[in-house]
């Protein structure tokens, strides 16, 4: 536990301190509208994400749907979702072509199997994108891990609560309004 | 344009396609929460997948793996050798239960390993569990004397509870067993399996993988007045052809998953 706040703070740290300025001479896309998908503990997630730059920071904010069980068993499985992340390293022509830095996440996730699942997650990872300098279209990668809470009443109105860790590996085409 | 509407349509139509489920089927959780399953959140056959198996509300039962360690005494454990899953090494039949006591899964629970006792029968006493007898030692290469196994099960008074089913594919384990217990057999081949309900009559059902029959096989079994268990049932596809057999148990490995079918 101390080691794993021991990384949060020195995450915390990378967030505010900079070696360089390397943003302020780029041309960052003002917001990008994401299609992802993303492989999680529970399920393979897809849907869509919305990204904007405020002077330093991404935010954005998603919604997705667990496919397996939304489609394959026909039970809506959503996931909303929001994160921050500081594009440290920034390359190319006006530092557009590709984009790197740390990222912290949070999910919510509901799902209805008889019992009413609420699942939650905090993610510490990377976030990306890369593509041509001139193209609106990149490519978006976001990893992550962190924990994971499932809350749910059973049928005599006990909560359960069950804790584990949750990954996320997303990849996703991102089309880039500067 | 014409090509485009007709795809339309058809996702529309597929969209609204609900599968239709059996709901008699009841669902089972393998190895409680599902076998090497990622969405399982606790380790195979342990006392916290258990319990959270059981807590979902249609979740019927579990199925659970018994082997018997060098005294005579049962735990719950799926794979030959404890190397594979836990801190410990060697197979639990030649191992003192007093060792065995201290064995802790390798996963970041470090859930202990579960004998099989009052205390957990208590736990599940209202559900439907299946005990898989492991009557094979891969560490002697020997059979394991089935009146140990049936001592052992005597003296735990699993007889005296109303929903466990024994589960073997060893014929003199069957024929020991099913005076005093429901006994499923367990194959891969359905022309045996229907061989054995037959050979033995006080046989409860047949344990098959969901390869290995199909609908109209359920009900031959079912129609000879016994019952059918499917596992190996993870895919949602896998999961809905398994309802649609309409056997009696359905062993899932994604529990989540059969239990969201369940709910349409």
């Amino acid at each position: 536990m101390i080691r794993f706040i021991f990384f949060f703070l020195l995450f915390l740290n990378s967030l505010t301190s900079f070696s360089q300025d390397v943003i302020h001479t780029a041309i960052l896309p003002n917001s990008m509208f994401i299609a992802s998908a993303s492989l999680q503990r529970m399920d393979i997630f897809s849907g869509f994400t919305y990204q904007k730059n405020f002077n330093r920071i991404d935010v954005g904010t998603s919604f997705n749907v667990g496919l397996r069980s939304s489609f394959g068993a026909q039970q809506l499985y959503s996931q909303f979702g929001s994160y921050l992340s500081i594009p440290l390293i920034q390359q190319g022509a006006k530092k557009r072509d590709f984009s790197f830095g740390p990222m912290i996440g949070a999910h919510a996730s509901f799902l209805n199997i008889g019992s009413k699942l609420r699942q939650y997650d905090i993610l510490l990872g990377y976030s990306m994108y890369c593509g041509k300098t001139k193209g609106n279209l990149k490519f978006f990668h976001q990893a992550g891990l962190g924990p994971f809470a499932e809350y749910f009443r059973t049928s005599t109105n006990t909560l359960v609560q069950s804790y584990a860790w949750n990954y996320h590996l997303t990849i996703g085409l991102a089309y880039a309004i500067y | 344009m014409r090509y485009i509407n007709f795809l339309v349509f058809a996702m529309c139509l597929y969209s609204c396609t609900k599968t239709v489920i059996d709901k008699k089927t009841n669902i089972i959780g393998h190895a409680a929460m599902g076998l090497n399953s990622s969405s399982s959140i606790y380790a195979d056959n342990s006392l916290e997948a258990i319990q959270l198996a059981l807590s979902f509300t249609k979740c019927k039962g579990v199925e659970l793996d018994v082997q018997m360690d060098n005294l005579g005494q049962l735990w719950l454990y799926h794979e030959e050798n404890l190397s594979a899953k836990t801190n410990a090494d060697g197979c639990i039949n030649t191992i003192d239960p007093d060792v065995l006591s201290t064995v802790c899964y390798k996963t970041i629970h470090h859930e202990k390993l579960v004998k099989l006792d009052h205390h957990v029968l208590e736990k599940l006493k209202d559900k439907t569990v299946f005990f898989d007898l492991r009557h094979f030692n891969p560490c002697t290469n020997s059979i394991i004397e089935s009146t140990k196994i049936k001592n052992a099960l005597l003296a735990l008074e699993v007889d005296s509870l109303e929903h466990v089913i024994i589960i073997t594919s060893n014929y003199e384990l069957l024929e020991i067993l099913s005076d005093q217990f429901k006994v499923f057999y367990s194959t891969d081949n359905y022309a045996q399996g229907l061989q054995i309900m037959f050979d033995y009559p006080k046989c409860g059902g047949l344990v098959i993988r969901n390869i290995s029959i199909t609908a109209d096989e359920v009900h031959a079994i079912q129609a000879l007045n016994k019952q059918v268990a499917i596992f190996e049932v993870r895919s949602p596809k896998g999961t809905k052809i398994a309802f649609n057999k309409a056997p009696d148990y359905l062993i899932t490995d994604e529990l989540r998953t059969a239990l969201a079918i369940a709910h349409q």
